[in-house]
């Protein structure tokens, strides 16, 4: 014991407990560095899951919609086209069957002509609502103007429409999203929101353009989940990312819908 | 037996298996890991040379500065391969030639340390290390890649603490003895940590036969 606690074996027990107390502090260094890392990958695998949720979710919403949209077109041809076309046809029919006196003769053309223009017009407005020409010829601002005349004329809603945007800023893509966008928006006003004012402002600020959108219909809680995962906000959704855009919705019970749109 | 003996001898077996494996799958394998197999031999040659010198009765301390250095400029290169950090990677370019250079002017000053233990070459070669390995610990942090990790985690440890003992190689005494021996243990360790990189990341995996 002596021995132990002369000068020289002194120093190497302090350099003994000296490598104990290095070895005790690596393994907690290295011991606190495996779990952080453990929970820091745990956190990161979490979020590449909710991003791709996220993502499948849009492109279940877009498929959706196509198929909406493509059962809504079907009806729409088979309602108005086909069958004023067959109503054409049979009146073609009687024409070449012949035996039909003067006044009967001129009574199906007349009729032809009748169906051929409504069936003419009825087309116009099928591909006018696919996309308005309204939008390729004269730009965005004109066919807003003319979506909000055509509510307007309606009397259901009033829409008041303010613009200060330089014509052409936006591309012809991103103008179809804004305008896709507008429609979604005074489309559930008046479906869901019940609303009989609507207040839409489109300009330009700084680099930015800004569209402020609002309604005096019955809101909606944002936490309510039918509302936060319906199509037509996934859909607006999907078109502001592509626009690049930040968007944001104020909404309570009663008290109507507030949103901005930043491009 | 001895215990001091025993411990000498696992630590020399293990670190001979874990050679020979890592030197047996070295082909196709990335420059980090041909670094670790070039540290484990330049380790190799430097324990069994020493360890035949020792039983000769012969002397074998300058052999010590063999084993600094080549570990210092093995390691460095697995570090700058494994390392992204572009600054570090500049330092890790930079540092061993500042210690070469500083090395060459003792040496050339003051020739007969080579017949000594050096304290400052340790010391210079060690705490390099050290920073590389701390920096390599912060950098996988968030990578899920367990690539090395075992390999760096066992570096750090065991030359952290081998340091100090080396650096108390010249004092003499009875105790010195337990010095030693704590060294031969963590040795060990740093072996089976070594063994299990190659285990859990470089072992040819069996392809299990479905039909």
């Amino acid at each position: 014991m002596k021995n132990l606690f002369s000068q020289e074996n002194q120093i190497v027990t302090i350099v003994i407990i000296s490598v104990l107390l290095l070895l005790l502090m690596s393994v907690a260094l290295l011991l606190f560095f495996f779990f952080s890392r453990k929970k820091i990958i745990e956190k990161e695998l979490e979020k590449t899951a909710l991003a791709l949720k996220h993502q499948k979710d849009m492109i279940y919403a877009t498929i959706v919609t196509q198929e909406k949209e493509r059962k809504r077109i079907a009806q729409d041809l088979h309602d108005d086209i086909s069958s004023k076309l067959n109503v054409i046809l049979l009146n073609s029919n009687f024409l070449i069957d012949g035996e039909l006196t003067v006044e009967e003769y001129t009574k199906v053309n007349k009729n032809i002509i009748k169906v051929t223009q409504k069936a003419l017009s009825s087309a116009r407005k099928i591909a006018h609502d696919l996309l308005p020409a309204i939008l390729e010829e004269f730009g965005l601002i004109s066919a807003i103007e003319e979506l909000v005349d055509d509510y307007n004329m309606s009397k259901k809603v009033i829409i008041e429409f303010n613009e200060e945007y330089p014509m052409n800023y936006l591309g012809k893509t991103e103008e179809l999203h804004v305008f896709r966008i507008i429609q979604e928006l005074i489309n559930n006003s008046i479906r869901h929101g019940e609303a009989s004012n609507i207040l839409l402002d489109y300009c330009k600020k700084d680099e930015n353009i800004i569209l402020k959108y609002s309604d005096n219909g019955i809101g909606f809680i944002k936490e309510d989940d039918s509302a936060k995962k319906g199509l037509g906000m996934k859909n607006i959704e999907s078109r502001v990312e592509l626009l690049n855009g930040k968007f944001t919705i104020k909404s309570a019970t009663n008290k109507g819908v507030e949103v901005v749109l930043t491009i | 037996m001895e215990l001091g003996k025993v411990l000498i001898d696992i630590g020399y077996a293990l670190l001979a298996i874990n050679t020979i494996l890592y030197f047996v799958n070295c082909r196709n394998k990335t420059i980090a890991y041909k670094a670790i197999v070039l540290y484990l031999i330049v380790t190799s040659v430097v324990q069994f040379y020493s360890h035949s010198l020792s039983i000769k009765g012969d002397y074998n301390l300058f052999l010590t500065h063999y084993y600094f250095i080549g570990q210092f400029l093995a390691v460095s290169v697995f570090f700058y391969k494994t390392l992204t950090n572009k600054t570090i990677k500049k330092i890790i370019c930079f540092v061993p030639l500042t210690v070469i250079i500083a090395l060459s002017i003792q040496y050339f000053k003051n020739p007969e340390i080579y017949y000594t233990f050096n304290l400052f070459e340790i010391l210079i070669t060690s705490v390099p290390i050290l920073i590389y390995c701390f920096s390599f610990i912060v950098q996988q942090i968030s990578n899920p890649e367990k690539k090395f990790i075992y390999f760096v985690s066992g570096l750090f440890s065991y030359i952290l603490c081998s340091t100090l003992i080396f650096l108390a190689g010249n004092i003499t005494g009875g105790v010195q003895v337990v010095l030693w021996k704590v060294n031969n243990s963590l040795y060990i360790v740093f072996q089976l940590l070594i063994f299990l990189e190659w285990y859990k990341n470089f072992r040819k995996k069996r392809l299990i036969n479905l039909t």
